[in-house]
């Protein structure tokens, strides 16, 4: 994944084939829900009741359905992303950059919860079928984060 | 023919010191957690609080090292603004009353 060009705000994107594949498979990964790492509570302002962390958790959790169906919709766009034999080149402004970090990183929060929220460092491979493919998941998007971040940065 | 209304002139309250505590009151802290990139983290904080990359990468070891960093201290909406913003990465934020 790199940038080819900047055209105005939008970053004009080229994916190899493969990467393309891996990032429209990964975006579909219906392996749990992703959560926040840890409880959502605003410590400290006394009013962290049960209906409040609800009502939180479910704002959270529509907020992330709706960057997984924009993410997904980007990929399948024609006018967004072109895909030729052996690459995809998409077309991004920067508030859908963001878009798909959190899309992608939500999909490594579900692989991670699935495979029982393990230290960053822990991370051997799994013998079990789902596990395994919950790793590799997490190795897919770990890629795709790296990638875009540092073409953010350039 | 119109006629000239009589509108009060407007009354300006003065803003006392504790108001101006109680509208900056709140603390906007994230904390650790084991799965977020440390990367993805300063991108987050350069981009909801729209830092420079220097200022986002201390506060990301203050989180990575400390356990937590006080990012913000707001009023108590554009505090929960940004706790919310946060989570929408997936970091772990919360808000609490300054001392």
């Amino acid at each position: 994944m790199k940038k080819l060009e900047q055209r105005g705000e939008t970053l004009v994107i080229q994916l190899s084939f493969e990467e393309w594949v891996v990032l429209s498979t990964l975006l579909r990964y219906r392996e749990g829900e992703a959560r926040a790492p840890g409880q959502l509570s605003k410590g400290g302002l006394g009013e962290t009741t049960t209906e409040a962390q609800t009502i939180l958790e479910e704002s959270l959790r529509k907020t992330w359905l709706a960057d997984e169906r924009i993410a997904r919709n980007l990929l399948s766009d024609d006018s967004r992303c072109s895909i030729r034999d052996t690459e995809a080149i998409i077309y991004l402004v920067p508030s859908e950059i963001e878009i798909l970090l959190r899309a992608i990183n939500g999909k490594r929060m579900s692989a991670w919860e699935s495979l029982g929220r393990p230290a960053s460092d822990d991370l051997a491979l799994p013998t079990d079928p789902a596990a395994l493919a919950a790793t590799r998941l997490m190795s897919a998007a770990n890629a795709m984060i790296h990638s875009l971040l540092k073409i953010v940065g350039e | 023919m119109r006629h000239a209304l009589d509108i009060p002139e407007p009354v300006v309250e003065p803003v006392t010191v504790a108001e101006r505590v109680e509208d900056s009151g709140y603390l906007v802290i994230c904390w650790d957690d084991p799965v977020n990139f440390m990367e993805y983290v300063t991108h987050v904080f350069q981009t909801v609080f729209g830092w420079d990359k220097a200022k986002a990468q201390k506060h990301m070891l203050e989180v990575h090292n400390q356990g937590r960093s006080v990012l913000t201290r707001e009023g108590f909406e554009k505090a929960e603004f940004h706790v919310h913003c946060l989570q929408q990465y997936h970091l772990l934020a919360t808000m609490e009353r300054a001392e």
